[in-house]
């Protein structure tokens, strides 16, 4: 693209406006709304794309160049914590801050099965967790979920079942605390 | 236990999609990327880039000086130009 320091710094911060939310909302949907994460992945993917906007050539839009470089963000981030298969459950603190930067306007969905889905997101296993998300969100086949995770399509159907199993079965736990609750 | 639905799932997982990030982080992070990038000083200078990049390149330019100096040095004599090149 050849940009001038000028010009670089003028479009990045074009580009940053206008995708910033979009970024934001992609990595906080795939990191099972951590808001921490989120906010370092976020600033990483940024970080990387205005390092490397000189070889950006336009053949795709600035938003598709984002989240793919977000998208490697999350897969460096996944595949370090489920090679140290490390699981820790947020607290209780983390999960009321998420509460408090939802914006009550955007929630007129349905909060509660929103936050639900984000607890037992992060109430199963980082690998499951993120074998639902390529599958459900970002729609990727078997063979190429196994490509990521470096495993057999075989495997990677057995972990998709388990995931499956595993995430059904904390959100029927989930469901009945939360209706005791309520 | 039945598992899910497919479809269903899939509508689940994407009711998380959608945030809006918190007020003034947009800000904050601009400033960040800025800032450590305008901080960043490069690691090698245009010179050592060369030496670096392209040694083979560079030995050739730097040894042909050499080899005429020498040359014109030590007489015009191409054993003393060897003997003077292996030192």
């Amino acid at each position: 693209m050849g940009l001038n320091q000028i010009n670089k710094k003028d479009y990045f911060t074009d580009q940053y406006n206008q995708n910033f939310d979009y970024v934001y909302a992609y990595i906080f949907a795939r990191t099972a709304g951590n808001s921490q994460l989120t906010e370092d992945i976020v600033q990483e993917t940024f970080a990387a794309a205005w390092s490397s906007l000189n070889s950006f050539n336009e053949t795709c839009s600035p938003s598709t160049w984002f989240c793919s470089i977000a998208k490697n963000k999350l897969r460096q981030y996944y595949r370090s914590t489920i090679c140290r298969e490390k699981f820790e459950y947020p607290d209780s603190d983390a999960l009321y801050d998420y509460a408090c930067d939802f914006d009550l306007e955007n929630l007129v969905l349905n909060e509660e099965l929103r936050l639900r889905v984000i607890k037992v997101l992060n109430g199963i296993a980082p690998l499951y967790r993120y074998a639902l998300i390529m599958k459900y969100m970002d729609c990727l086949s078997v063979k190429e979920i196994a490509r990521v995770l470096a495993r057999s399509p075989k495997a990677v159907d057995g972990v998709l079942q388990r995931a499956k199993a595993a995430f059904e079965q904390v959100y029927i736990q989930q469901e009945g605390r939360d209706g005791n609750h309520g | 236990m039945e598992i899910m639905d497919d479809r269903e799932l899939e509508k689940l997982l994407n009711t998380t999609e959608g945030q809006v990030p918190p007020a003034g982080l947009k800000e904050r992070l601009f400033l960040k990327i800025t800032a450590s990038a305008s901080n960043a000083v490069p690691a090698l200078t245009p010179l050592e880039r060369v030496i670096f990049e392209k040694p083979l390149r560079t030995a050739c330019f730097v040894s042909l000086p050499a080899a005429c100096v020498l040359w014109a040095i030590l007489g015009n004599d191409l054993g003393k130009l060897l003997s003077g090149i292996l030192g």
